[in-house]
């Protein structure tokens, strides 16, 4: 008897002392849907490894809670030469590195020519080709040379962190993540693939010590698993909910909902170079038979805004909210179809020169929003007399095809930088070499963004983007759906995380525990 | 039985080639690049072109394949094309992590199918037998995510005794090892049962009754030591299935082991890290072959090797 009683005192003791989250206060443990990949500045592939490498690299500036302005990080003042051809930057003073080395322009210049060499394999080097050459006249002083003004540059500055010259020219670029070193507000302790990267308050940070110690990243692959690591306390941040168990954590009273507005736009796109979608009353049709609304009500359960266009409305001012919109209207969808030639055959689906509407769009396995949606749209384009075919495909399949361009339609999301440069998307030359995967080209569309990118006065700018949006939206160069919210959840034991559109990486120093 | 090992040893180096040659084989005919996914869709032809020649992607397939096997006979399993880290680092990072968990799950798995068979046999036709038999029906038809979901929400999130997921403390192994353990001690009791009450029915056990031994020495020194022969060789499946389990039981619960390594990496496309695991995998099992073989032996002196 006594020893039973001595065995349950032992069982019940082991289950409340180990188990009962026992972590100090200060540590705050956030929970990723993947294992970080390379942390090295020049070297980022994904969001995940951006939103690590954020807390222990800084840019020279950066955005935070809100894209209607660039702030300050590592640099403090910044002046653009009246011919847009060079840009001269002021170091922030008395900035150290991890190890106590002091920060200088040296660092930058260095970090931007290992970008540029082709041997760093670095995959954003494409974006910087701009700069020419880059020159340190004193140690707080650095100025890029570009080879022609170019507008997106100081959002392009926000994208790139400094690493650390003369660490990494020691240590080499392979082998990086554990030994990461930079001025952010948070060291690297550790990485253990796939369990934790693990890192600690950086007690000399310029902008002052945060308030959490500890800060844990923990790879949960399963969204249902982070949402309920998150309900039981065993992790304060959860990344990336669905939205059900962001609907359910959301309501339980130990969790804040943290709704983070995305640059992402979801579209279904029409491949512009078949001939089926030549007719541009074709191409508004389907705008008008897509309930978009629709979408983000049933599927999205509330977690996107409405789209109009590639730009989201929460990107600053670059937004154009006068374009053309496209409500949902089967029966105007059915009149334009009519006029283009259309009629409806005997089976229900339109027919015109003998041949049926009829086409077939990729979209992605194993996304359940992406199915829902596929499975909608395909009924809404039937109401019309269209008939859509699903196809689903694994994501490297579905690459080889859009690298191919072969395909009729897909059905995906973009996210774009806060700069509205969208010449990579939009322009007729990136249906080849880059992403214009809805092979649109218009000559218009593409001076607009030549200019656009050569024009450095914001004002001119804002004029030259919206005309490009308003000709996207009257054009359909895509039908643009929906901008997704990233749903996560904060335990109620912290405050301080930035709800505002910076979706990319989200900045964790200002993160505290409550009392 | 030293030369018949070495010959069963011998004779598993073509067969390790032959996997190694078909899953390299298996990588280059699937559908996409793992340059275009380590390079973004963002990446430029030039960049690309440069990436490939950098892992010689741009050679014909067999040259590919020696220079990898060379490499990998060598001790150099190259790096990972996604990450850039070597592929040893790695693996022996997550390595343990799975050994760990699979010594756990078999003990585990052991612990419930020995006893739970026995007396499943031993008290045949009673309710015993038929809650038995039902636990073991369940758990072998329950797919193994869904037990893992299942084991989640019950045990970590309504009840609070486990971590949902992730490692630290023994605590966390419980439920991953459950989940991962519970389908195959449930084929493994039913293995016992039926063999058990097969060799049941032999005269040298009524002899032994006979004798008026007591029913436990009856069951476990002469019943059950002849049943093991069919037992055995369930137990063989054993790595084959540990390694299916792994996979899934590692990624919901957040494992940081081969499984889930195995799983990023296919769905990269990461070439050399793919098969390096897989490589490891096929060794284990042919081992794991092997070693049953032997065990034969052992159990039972009828059996001759040579």
């Amino acid at each position: 008897m006594k020893k039973a009683m001595l065995l349950a005192l032992t069982v019940s003791l082991l289950l409340t002392g180990c188990f009962g989250g026992a972590q100090p206060k200060d540590t705050f443990v956030y929970a990723l849907e993947a294992d970080i990949v390379n942390l090295l500045p020049v070297r980022l592939t994904n969001v995940v490894s951006t939103t690590v490498s954020r807390q222990i690299h800084e840019p020279l500036v950066k955005y935070e809670d809100t894209y209607d302005e660039i702030l300050p990080a590592l640099a403090t003042e910044w002046d653009m030469d009246p011919s847009g051809l060079s840009w001269t930057f002021k170091l922030r003073p008395n900035v150290k590195w991890h190890d106590g080395q002091p920060f200088t322009s040296e660092d930058v210049k260095y970090t931007y020519e290992k970008l540029l060499d082709p041997a760093t394999k670095s995959v954003q080097r494409a974006n910087y080709q701009v700069i020419e050459k880059i020159e340190t006249p004193d140690p707080l002083t650095v100025v890029f040379h570009l080879s022609e003004p170019h507008g997106p540059f100081l959002d392009k500055m926000s994208q790139i962190p400094i690493m650390a010259k003369h660490h990494v020219s020691v240590v080499g670029m392979d082998d990086y993540n554990n030994k990461a070193i930079g001025t952010g507000p948070f060291m690297m302790v550790e990485w253990v693939p796939n369990d934790h990267v693990k890192l600690q308050a950086n007690p000399n940070y310029w902008g002052g010590k945060p308030a959490i110690e500890t800060l844990v990243f923990k790879p949960i692959p399963e969204a249902s698993v982070r949402a309920m690591a998150l309900e039981k306390g065993e992790v304060h941040y959860a990344d990336r909910l669905t939205a059900e168990d962001y609907a359910k954590v959301a309501k339980s009273n130990k969790v804040t909902g943290i709704e983070v507005q995305s640059l992402a736009f979801a579209y279904f796109g029409h491949n512009n170079r078949n001939p089926l979608f030549a007719d541009k009353r074709v191409r508004q049709a389907l705008a008008y038979a897509i309930d978009r609304e629709s979408i983000v009500r049933d599927v999205r359960k509330e977690a996107a805004i409405a789209a109009s266009g590639p730009i989201a409305p929460t990107n600053g001012e670059w937004f154009n909210p006068d374009v053309k919109q496209y409500e949902y209207d089967p029966e105007k969808a059915k009149s334009l179809l009519a006029q283009a030639g259309w009629e409806m055959g005997s089976d229900g689906f339109l027919q015109k020169d003998g041949k049926t509407f009829s086409f077939s769009v990729i979209l992605a396995t194993g996304d359940e929003t992406m199915r829902s949606q596929g499975v909608l749209i395909q009924k809404w384009l039937k109401d019309v007399g269209i008939d859509l075919k699903l196809e689903f495909l694994d994501w490297s399949v579905m690459n080889d095809r859009l690298d191919h361009r072969e395909y009729e339609a897909m059905m995906l999301s973009m996210t774009p930088t806060a700069d509205p440069d969208q010449y990579n998307y939009w322009h007729s030359t990136a249906i080849d070499n880059g992403f214009n995967d809805w092979c649109y080209s218009n000559a218009q569309v593409d001076k607009l963004l030549e200019q656009g990118r050569r024009e450095t006065d914001p004002v001119v700018r804002k004029e030259i983007y919206d005309q490009v949006q308003a000709i996207l939206a009257e054009d359909v160069a895509a039908v643009f759906l929906y901008h997704p919210k990233i749903l996560g959840g904060l335990s109620k034991n912290f405050t301080g995380m930035t709800e505002g559109p910076v979706g990319q990486a989200q900045l964790l120093y200002k993160v505290q525990p409550v009392d | 039985m030293l030369k018949y090992v070495m010959r069963r040893i011998l004779v598993a180096i073509p067969l390790v080639l032959g996997i190694s040659f078909v899953v390299f084989g298996l990588m280059h005919l699937a559908p996409g690049d793992p340059v275009r996914i380590l390079a973004g869709r963002e990446a430029t032809q030039e960049v690309i072109d440069s990436i490939s020649r950098e892992w010689g992607f741009d050679k014909p397939f067999l040259v590919q394949y020696f220079v990898w096997l060379g490499r990998a006979l060598r001790g150099d399993m190259g790096r990972s094309v996604i990450s850039q880290l070597p592929v040893s680092f790695l693996i022996k990072s997550s390595l343990g992590y799975t050994l760990k968990l699979n010594f756990w799950a078999t003990l585990l798995g052991l612990a419930v199918a020995f006893p739970l068979g026995i007396l499943a046999a031993a008290k045949r036709q009673t309710w015993i037998d038929y809650t038995a038999s039902a636990l073991a029906l369940v758990g072998m038809s329950m797919p193994g995510f869904w037990l893992s979901l299942v084991l989640i929400i019950v045990f970590a999130v309504k009840l609070g005794w486990f971590p949902t997921s992730g490692t630290g403390t023994w605590a966390h192994y419980v439920l991953p090892a459950a989940a991962l353990g519970f389908s195959w001690a449930a084929g493994l009791m039913r293995m016992v049962r039926t063999s058990l009450l097969e060799v049941l029915r032999e005269d040298y056990v009524r002899t032994a009754r006979a004798k008026g031994l007591r029913e436990r020495v009856v069951l476990v020194r002469h019943a059950l030591r002849n049943a093991l022969i069919p037992i055995i060789t369930v137990l063989g499946t054993w790595l084959a299935y540990m390694v299916v389990g792994t996979v899934i039981v590692e990624t919901i619960f957040a494992w940081p082991g081969l499984g889930r390594l195995l799983t990023t990496a296919l769905l990269q496309k990461d070439f050399f890290l793919v098969q390096a695991i897989i490589l490891m995998i096929s060794v284990a099992v042919v081992a794991a072959n092997l070693l049953v073989d032997i065990m034969y032996a052992v159990v039972d002196p009828r059996v001759r090797l040579g």
